[in-house]
């Protein structure tokens, strides 16, 4: 369905389109094939054989894992081995996320058990199809030279790849988030079953995939409701576009029955008890704010690599004072807009509970914002060399940010508890006996050695034979009821035991005492 | 017949100085909802005395801060009073003196002007060709188009001193003003004699259009101010009848001109005084939105700065005429507005003063904070002041304009004190054709600044690279940005001319 007039094909009605800064297509309009100023776009054989080298060095870099599980991913995967009733009933109960990506966890553990780099193979490949999603959402809605440039940018971003390897949803909720803006638009601009069907597939999928995604979807609603009002108020039919919409609603709001019965019931089930651990957060505050928009970028990096990145915030004045008189683009104002709506409402959201504001949470926002950069470096440099230069710039940012984030043992989410718990076993004999803190730290365990004796700290101390070891395994020290509680029963033992030694890995302390 | 076939001044208009949608006004308004509570959000928190760092660093911010609120609660106030006057044709036939000031500008930018001044519609036209700088090519131009000359023996007074000069020689009881690069649209005095049938009305101002900004990035950028001033800020000046002359592409009443002696001759902007003058006198004054004449914008950087260090130097030499004027208090307030304006260099000079002091190892304004407290209380108000530019100026304020405005923040303070020592300035007419060679001198003051905020930079990065060093580092490259974009034209080897880029499909029908 076409609804919007093509350009006008004399010189002077392109000239006048140029003068005006209306050299790119309408937002909801037939994609433009002009970029910009008349220069031609990438061909389509280079655009996708630079692609499939993108898409190849992204699942590389995505392979290429350098850490072990963590806690909420043994819980994933601890979930993901039980049978597929006992799973949905554990997470029915005792979690706070949908059921689609344990699902797909649950099947890839049945196909290819349980090892690393199997439970880690959904993400990887969601990740890493996140890389032409991402391109062909910038093909759609700019031109294929900036979907390269943001696909590149999405290659090496840390962000995108720390979650394409972490055994969560993160990520799906990302490439059903961007599937279904892409098939948005589709269905906007040219209509059709297929389109719509996609539209209400990849939504359906991002739905239960995420909580958080119904915030993508509520900005989708508001998406589709501007353009009919634009469309009106410009004469134009709206009749199908009206049709669809009414009924891609229709199949969401049932959809959304069962959706909210899960999580109401998950969230009564859990109330205090999910999450990350009371006393990890503080107040909702710009600091908060500027740290997860550096992480965003730049991805995980030390503390005091994040408070100095955070530092940069100058830097937005001016970002802001250059977006001056630069209204012209529809696309880049609607996707701009739309990040902005949605960081709005998760700012919102967040003031009820501080710890939902977290950037995995908004992980989808990362790529927009990567399309956003993409399109302004395209869009305003004339040169081509300094097109390259500007986003090979960017790109290397994001490589050394993500080498940092890798690679720096002082990243504030590396948890090495593979490390810790590898030595226990070298050291340990038969008769260890781990005490471990937080309590969910037991999935761990479960994962890295099922055989070795363990209980929470908080349990009380069974009766050991003499000699035997036991060793103190702690995380989170930063929350004051866990250090308490780990000092108390650390004293405790060192009062009735011999003190044999203590180590660290990242964010993980082990006593060991015999 | 022109010199040539074709000339940027024949393009069409491509302004819309009037949103098609929604009014500024009533974009403005619910804006200065919000801006409102965020200004004493922020205010009441800046000026809590918990807030001290360096006292007099302090008390210097305080007095910047203040300076910038005054000038944006002004233009709040402006912009909402905005009031769309449209076209108005005159009731009767009526002589009109069209006076073209030149002097010693080039015939074939001259050409045009009095081509165009010979086309006007709607009265009986006398055109007048204003000669001051005794140059019988103007005299023979004249003679071509069959048009009146006048050469004076005297040149004194400048511009101002020319025309009043030519108001002894001719009699018509209306007189329209056009630069001797501008252009008018043939339904020049079709679209504003008509207000002048209202007896008190002294002038009818139209906007300074530049033409030559497609190629041109000092036009372009000098543009982009003149159309935040031509379009939110005089329409809302005609709300509030604060409307000034602007010297060109204006229609006077005779007798009003010749109630107040016509053209101060002691200042560099003499319409502005005049206004004043007039003003005093009762005479109103009106402001048609739409692009009446079409003229040529500094193209350099040097002509950039003459301009600029004219107006500077007129608008604060009429600032104690405005306070002594005899005016109500929201004319008063709008003149002086205008003229304090030209104060806002020294306020970014204060901004690029902080980082450097800081970096150098002194102190900073405010203490005991940190940067997300900051943040909380002045986001929101920066976001709203931004937003209200970008909206009054409907996309038309760009950066390049800001930037351009900011690397001169020196004429202003230079301009300030030649105004305070009382020394006498000279009237130097914009030039209407750019350099052919890069003008680095005409930006020094600017790289003299850059080149204090990175050796401050470096210097601070060399002794102490924490978070606070950073955050100042940062500070100084944003002002190096804007500093840089603002002298980038001077320092760029400068384009072909314009005029010749064009091609003839593009000119007006």
């Amino acid at each position: 369905m076409q609804t919007v007039k093509p350009l006008e094909k004399n010189s002077f009605g392109v000239l006048v389109q140029r003068l005006r800064g209306a050299h790119e297509a309408e937002l909801f309009g037939p994609r433009g094939r002009l970029p910009r100023r008349g220069e031609p776009d990438t061909p389509k054989t280079t655009a996708l054989l630079v692609l499939l080298g993108l898409v190849l060095a992204g699942l590389a870099v995505r392979l290429a894992v350098p850490r072990g599980i963590w806690l909420d991913e043994a819980i994933s995967i601890h979930q993901a081995r039980l049978s597929l009733h006992d799973m949905f009933r554990a997470l029915y109960y005792g979690d706070r996320q949908p059921p689609l990506y344990d699902l797909v966890l649950w099947l890839t553990i049945r196909l290819f058990g349980h090892g690393e780099f199997a439970v880690r193979l959904p993400t990887v490949i969601a990740g890493t199809l996140v890389i032409p999603v991402l391109y062909e959402l910038g093909r759609e809605l700019y031109d294929r030279r900036t979907g390269l440039i943001a696909a590149a940018f999405a290659t090496a971003s840390p962000l995108l790849v720390w979650y394409s390897q972490e055994v969560r949803m993160y990520t799906f909720a990302t490439l059903f988030g961007l599937l279904a803006l892409l098939m948005q638009l589709r269905a906007i601009r040219r209509g059709g079953i297929g389109n719509w069907a996609g539209y209400i597939l990849a939504t359906l999928a991002l739905l239960w995939s995420h909580y958080f995604g119904l915030l993508v979807i509520a900005v989708q609603q508001l998406i589709f409701v501007g353009v009919i009002v634009h469309r009106r108020r410009n004469n134009e039919p709206v009749r199908a576009l009206a049709l669809g919409f009414a009924y891609s609603l229709a199949v969401l709001a049932m959809e959304l029955v069962p959706v909210i019965v899960f999580l109401t019931h998950q969230y009564q089930s859990t109330s205090g008890a999910a999450g990350s651990p009371k006393g990890t957060y503080d107040y909702l505050s710009f600091y908060a704010v500027l740290a997860n928009v550096a992480w965003s970028l730049w991805g995980y990096q030390p503390n005091a690599t994040s408070v100095l990145l955070a530092a940069l915030w100058p830097l937005f004045l001016l970002g802001s004072l250059v977006l001056l008189g630069r209204g012209g683009s529809r696309q880049t104002t609607a996707l701009a807009a739309a990040a902005i709506g949605l960081v709005v409402l998760l700012i919102v959201v967040s003031a009820f509970d501080r710890s939902l504001f977290e950037v995995r949470n908004f992980l989808i926002l990362v790529p927009l914002v990567l399309l956003v950069i993409a399109r302004l470096i395209t869009g305003w440099i004339r040169s081509e060399r300094a097109r390259l230069l500007v986003a090979g710039a960017v790109t290397l940012t994001l490589v050394l940010g993500l080498l940092d984030q890798q690679l720096n043992k002082s990243n504030p989410r590396l948890f090495d508890f593979r490390g810790a718990i590898a030595d226990i076993k070298a050291n340990g004999g038969p008769s260890t006996l781990v005490l471990y803190e937080p309590a969910d730290m037991r999935y761990v365990l479960e994962y890295y050695a099922p055989r070795l004796r363990s209980q929470p700290l908080t349990a009380p101390v069974t009766v050991q034979r003499e000699g035997s070891p036991v060793f103190v395994l702690a995380s989170f020290q930063n929350n004051k009821a866990f250090f308490n509680e780990r000092s108390r029963v650390v004293g405790q033992l060192s009062f009735f035991r011999t003190f044999t030694r203590r180590f660290e890995t990242p964010q993980t302390t082990v006593w060991e005492f015999r | 017949m022109t010199s040539r076939p074709w000339d940027v001044r024949l393009r069409r208009v491509t302004w819309e100085p009037v949103p098609r949608t929604w009014s500024v006004r009533h974009r403005v308004r619910p804006l200065i909802l919000i801006g409102i509570p965020c200004v004493v959000w922020y205010f009441g928190w800046l000026l809590n005395p918990d807030r001290v760092g360096t006292p007099y660093l302090y008390g210097i911010l305080i007095a910047a801060e203040l300076f910038n609120l005054i000038q944006a609660l002004g233009f709040w106030w402006t912009v909402s009073h905005e009031r769309v006057r449209e076209k108005r044709g005159p009731s009767e036939r009526v002589a009109v003196d069209v006076f073209i000031p030149v002097y010693k500008e080039p015939p074939d930018v001259v050409d045009l002007t009095v081509a165009a001044a010979v086309g006007l519609r709607g009265a009986e036209v006398r055109v007048w060709v204003l000669d001051d700088g005794n140059d019988d090519a103007m005299r023979d131009l004249a003679k071509r188009y069959g048009v009146g000359y006048i050469r004076r023996s005297q040149h004194t007074g400048a511009k101002a001193g020319n025309i009043n000069h030519a108001l002894a020689k001719t009699n018509a009881p209306f007189i329209a003003v056009f630069d001797s690069d501008h252009v008018a649209d043939p339904g020049f005095l079709e679209a504003t004699l008509g207000w002048m049938d209202d007896p008190k009305m002294a002038f009818v101002q139209t906007p300074q259009y530049y033409a030559n900004t497609e190629h041109n990035r000092i036009a372009a950028a000098s543009w982009a101010q003149q159309a935040l001033f031509f379009g939110a800020i005089a329409r809302g000046k005609d709300g509030l009848d604060a409307v000034f002359c602007c010297g060109t592409n204006v229609l006077f009443r005779r007798a009003a001109f010749e109630s107040v002696g016509g053209f101060p001759t002691n200042s560099l902007t003499e319409d502005f005084e005049l206004s004043i003058h007039l003003h005093e006198r009762g005479w109103k004054s009106a402001y048609i939105p739409d692009v009446l004449a079409r003229g040529l914008g500094p193209e350099d950087t040097a002509a950039y700065v003459s301009q600029q260090q004219r107006w500077a130097r007129g608008c604060l030499s009429g600032i104690p005429r405005a306070l002594r004027a005899r005016l109500p208090l929201r004319l008063k307030a709008q003149y002086l507005l205008s003229g304090v304006y030209f104060l806002s260099g020294w306020t970014i000079l204060i901004y690029m003063s902080f980082p450097v002091i800081r970096l150098l190892g002194g102190g900073q304004p405010i203490g005991h904070i940190d940067a997300p407290v900051f943040l909380l209380h002045f986001v929101p108000y920066y976001a709203v002041a931004l937003t209200m530019a970008a909206v009054a100026g409907a996309g038309s304020y760009t950066f390049a304009a800001f930037a351009l405005s900011a690397a001169n923040f020196w004429i202003h303070i230079l301009s300030t004190i030649y105004t305070v020592l009382g020394k006498k300035g000279s009237f130097v007419v914009t030039p209407k054709k750019g350099a052919e060679a890069r003008q680095p001198g005409a930006v020094m003051p600017a790289l003299v600044a850059v080149g204090v905020l990175v050796a401050a930079s470096i210097y601070g990065l060399a002794h102490n690279p924490d978070a606070a060093t950073i955050n100042n580092v940062s500070f100084a490259a944003v002002h190096v940005s804007i500093l840089m974009t603002g002298c980038w034209a001077a320092l760029q080897k400068p384009p072909a001319a314009a005029r010749e880029e064009l091609g003839a499909v593009e000119v007006l029908a």
